[in-house]
């Protein structure tokens, strides 16, 4: 009479710990993937702040608190995007730049050395790498 | 046997499921602001977040080194630069780093070989257009001003000893001005700096600038544009941006561009400018026979390897109306080019070929 290498239980246990890692791996890049509705403030390449692009909302970063800007600053969020709205900067090239929500423009206000990114993964959201300007 | 069957399987699914995948490489990103007046993007792939980190650092100290080289606003102690050379202009060579003699030597070279558009030795009439830029109340330099300027922008007189490693601008009044080169230029150093150190495969974006080298060690997720461009699967793709306002009003972007360890350079009107009480938009690229800024399109995107030369074709294309700087191009080998015209109307050499290496968004 032959005997199977491997009987029932053992594929039951096998087939049980692959299930899980895969469960664990998708749980892993779901939970530690940003999504694209988490917009980074960064002040002088640090990161300052974080908003919602979901939740309208403005955030003032005062030239008291951070004294590289040439004044207080405006971001606000509105209608899924997030624009700098209210600055000093030479002919106003900041608030120049129009509202984003993606990944792939972020807003850069040199003269007050804040950049307002939208995160996530560009390339799987566009197929782009980058945006030249 | 049936425990050593077991724990195979065990290894092996545990194995499969951990970054053994792609050899251990996977793409991190880094950015910084500062050098060269830009916000810089740094793309690449690594075996670790320390590996990627030791390249991160050489990208962003290379190009604060090459911003201190290359200003002509300022002045770093210890340190011979730009800004050092025209200080001296009239009155004595000055003794400078390499990369300067280098850039400058490139400059002069191509001058002579493709085009007297793009003078580094225009100074005189860039900086009254700067002044004006950054002015509190800008306003247009008057055409005297512009054309006494323009005397002292011989490039010939710009005396290079490459033994001696020294620069003598031989009359005074004399300045030189790189911004049409130098950051390209120094995106292609920095780029055989990470070649160097063994970066296999990077991309850096650098405002209007894209240096890349090899290809996607891991193929992307499809994505919309995979659909009509398959090649960004595997090779870096870039987007060229709208200018956002005239004809482009509610575009955002223009053109997708597969990259085959080439550099991108975009030059375009819309970043750089002052609006006159008039209502005139003036920008940063002056044409050096009206000494006013060139209108013959909104902006021009080279593609080809080098990127220093990437830089100094996309500043002279923007110099020059649309149809010649398309002969221009298309004279060239391993050259393409995007326009993007004042009318809205997007034109592209033909070496660029939708689906395969290239899409237009907007048709």
């Amino acid at each position: 009479m032959s005997r199977k290498l491997l009987n029932r239980s053992d594929w039951v246990v096998l087939g049980t710990i692959l299930i899980g890692a895969l469960v664990l791996y998708g749980l892993f890049h779901f939970l530690f993937s940003q999504s694209s509705s988490q917009v980074s403030v960064y002040y002088d390449d640090r990161l300052v702040a974080t908003l919602d692009l979901n939740q309208d909302e403005t955030l003032v970063l005062s030239k008291a608190d951070y004294p590289l800007l040439l004044d207080d600053l405006e971001i606000t969020v509105s209608n899924g995007k997030v624009a700098i709205t209210k600055e000093t900067s030479p002919n106003h090239i900041c608030s120049r730049q129009a509202p984003t929500s993606s990944t792939l423009t972020p807003l850069v206000c040199l003269p007050n050395h804040v950049v307002v990114r939208v995160e996530g993964d560009s390339l799987q959201e566009e197929g782009l790498d980058s945006v030249i300007r | 046997m049936r425990k050593l069957i077991m724990g195979l399987c065990l290894f092996l699914t545990l194995t499969l499921l951990t970054a053994c995948q792609n050899g251990g490489m996977q793409m991190y990103e880094s950015h910084f602001m500062g050098p060269f007046d830009t916000q810089f993007e740094f793309r690449a792939y690594a075996d670790s977040q320390d590996t990627f980190d030791t390249y991160a650092k050489l990208v962003e100290d290379a190009f604060t080194h090459y911003h201190e080289l290359y200003d002509q606003y300022n002045t770093y102690e210890g340190l011979n630069n730009i800004k050092t050379i025209n200080d001296a202009a009239g009155d004595h060579a000055v003794e400078v780093d390499e990369a300067i003699i280098d850039l400058l030597e490139m400059s002069i070279a191509d001058y002579h070989t493709y085009s007297s558009k793009v003078n580094v030795a225009l100074g005189p009439v860039l900086s009254l257009w700067h002044d004006a830029r950054e002015s509190a109340d800008p306003q247009v330099p008057d055409a005297d001003s512009l054309e006494r300027a323009s005397q002292y922008c011989d490039i010939e007189k710009v005396q290079i000893d490459k033994e001696a490693k020294t620069v003598f601008l031989t009359e005074a009044g004399m300045s030189l001005d790189v911004g049409a080169v130098a950051k390209g230029y120094a995106c292609e150093l920095v780029k055989n700096q990470l070649v160097e150190a063994g970066c296999e495969s990077f991309l850096i974006s650098a405002g209007g600038n894209v240096v890349s080298y090899g290809h996607r060690l891991v193929e992307a997720k499809p994505s919309s544009l995979s659909k009509v461009l398959p090649a960004c699967l595997n090779q870096f793709t870039v987007g060229v941006q709208s200018p956002g306002d005239g004809a482009y009003a509610n575009i955002a972007n223009t053109v997708a561009i597969v990259l085959d360890g080439q550099s991108v350079v975009t030059s375009g009107d819309y970043q750089r400018y002052f609006t006159a009480a008039d209502g005139t938009r003036y920008h940063h690229l002056i044409d050096p026979e009206t000494l006013y800024p060139a209108n013959y399109m909104r902006s021009v995107t080279v593609i080809t390897e080098d990127s220093g030369l990437a830089d100094f074709l996309s500043s002279t294309l923007f110099l020059m109306p649309v149809d010649e700087g398309q002969a221009f191009v298309e004279s060239l080998e391993g050259v393409e080019a995007v326009w993007l015209c004042n009318d809205g109307t997007i034109l592209y050499s033909s070496g660029l070929v939708e689906g395969e290496n290239f899409h237009l968004y907007v048709s």
